[in-house]
């Protein structure tokens, strides 16, 4: 019960100690610990990349792409979706529309990874 | 009715949190509020068509926002009601008042079509409305007319207004500001989501909202003023004519409802969203002791 009470008086918070944590420390020490989140759930016990660095791997083993990388990943999604969906006019559709986006950008880098590496093995 | 507009001001809210509450309000919480009016009552007003026969509402605009119908879900009455509701079930301070601001933001943005909102019900079921582009939906015209008029008119100014809102605050978008101010105010439903996305696929869920609204943008007024080919008046046009009168566009019936005094509206929706602002923000530490003594309690 006391300390219920510590907790309320000091004013906002006292919500949940992690997430309180997070919201005091600086912006990137809540990036680590948004990193150590992810990958304390996503069950995988690889060390902490450097702040989500481009190049590096994320807790799921996936590599983070670069800002030119991503730019095209993300104009291909538009331009395919705003392209097809002024013929077809159901995509443009609240659940599909997002759905499509994330569909490009993480199954896309991944197909052109494994080509990539298939096509380097052929060699 | 808005269009994009409502994917945007998602952004614009994370954007313009108060001081106090950056890092700490559900971006969930915001999108569910913003989503929700439209969700429970836009079904009917298209309505579908099975073997020819069309089943939906015969008056859309009172269905979707007078009453009787189901305009009560576009009120501060139901933005307060829907977020007691989920308070006193989770006892959640982040997603509680991510949940109002998103819900009071598309209640109040859909005061600019002709129609409005009733903003003081259950007090006065007359609609606010300013009354700045024509509520287009019909039950003949469906989605597309209804589109069509949207993106011929002041709506399509409103859409880039709330985009160029965005844009101002563009950090709002980056994944630094995923990392550092969207995931620590929704831990456990990112790390959930974290088990099957890669980090790159958990940024694109969270701007998946902002591309869908330019994506639309682009995309119906592409297909309004380049492809389509309506016939108004008896004559076949090259595309719906832009429109960006008052009112507008002049080629389809504004619908309407009884509605207070334009001149009032204005003044009036910004008093409201300031006292909507000002109550979350003297709630937000009340909520948060609430919620920590909820979490002892009951060991969550």
């Amino acid at each position: 019960m006391a300390f219920v009470k510590q907790r309320a008086d000091d004013g906002d918070h006292g919500v949940d100690a992690p997430r309180h944590r997070i919201a005091s420390f600086g912006r990137a020490d809540a990036s680590r610990r948004s990193d150590a989140l992810l990958r304390s759930d996503a069950g995988s016990a690889g060390p902490e990349p450097p702040g989500g660095t481009p190049g590096t791997i994320d807790h799921r083993r996936s590599r983070r792409l670069g800002h030119p990388e991503l730019w095209i990943w993300y104009l291909l999604a538009a331009v395919t979706y705003i392209g097809l969906g002024v013929f077809h006019k159901f995509l443009f559709n609240w659940f599909i529309g997002p759905i499509w986006l994330i569909a490009v950008v993480v199954i896309g880098p991944a197909l052109w990874d494994w080509r990539r590496r298939s096509t380097r093995a052929g060699k | 009715m808005s269009w994009a507009a409502h994917q945007f001001e998602v952004y614009a809210i994370q954007a313009h949190l108060p001081k106090k509450m950056r890092g700490k309000v559900s971006f969930f919480g915001i999108y569910l509020g913003d989503f929700v009016p439209d969700f429970l009552s836009k079904f009917w007003v298209y309505g579908i068509t099975i073997n020819g026969k069309h089943y939906g509402s015969s008056i859309p605009h009172q269905w979707h926002r007078g009453w009787p119908g189901m305009g009560f879900t576009h009120t501060l009455f139901a933005a307060i009601a829907f977020t007691l509701a989920f308070w006193l079930w989770r006892r959640n301070r982040a997603f509680a008042i991510g949940f109002l601001l998103g819900y009071t933001a598309h209640a109040l943005t859909d005061f600019n079509d002709s129609v409005g909102s009733m903003l003081l019900f259950p007090i006065l079921t007359t609609s606010w409305s300013l009354q700045t582009w024509a509520y287009a939906a019909t039950s003949d015209g469906g989605k597309y007319l209804d589109a069509a008029a949207y993106y011929s008119s002041l709506g399509l100014v409103m859409d880039l207004f709330w985009l160029a809102v965005v844009l101002c605050s563009w950090r709002v978008l980056t994944r630094e500001h995923w990392r550092t101010q969207v995931v620590p105010a929704d831990p456990k439903t990112w790390a959930w989501l974290g088990r099957w996305l890669p980090e790159r696929g958990l940024v694109a869920l969270y701007r998946a909202t902002f591309f869908y609204g330019i994506c639309r943008v682009i995309g119906w007024s592409t297909w309004a003023h380049f492809i389509a080919r309506p016939v108004i008046d008896g004559t076949r046009r090259s595309g719906y004519p832009l429109d960006l009168s008052w009112t507008g566009p002049w080629w389809i019936t504004a619908r309407s409802l009884d509605h207070v005094n334009p001149w009032i509206v204005l003044p009036g929706t910004l008093m409201m969203l300031g006292a909507v602002y000002w109550a979350a923000s003297k709630i937000w530490e009340p909520m948060g002791r609430a919620q920590a003594r909820f979490t002892i309690r009951h060991g969550r």
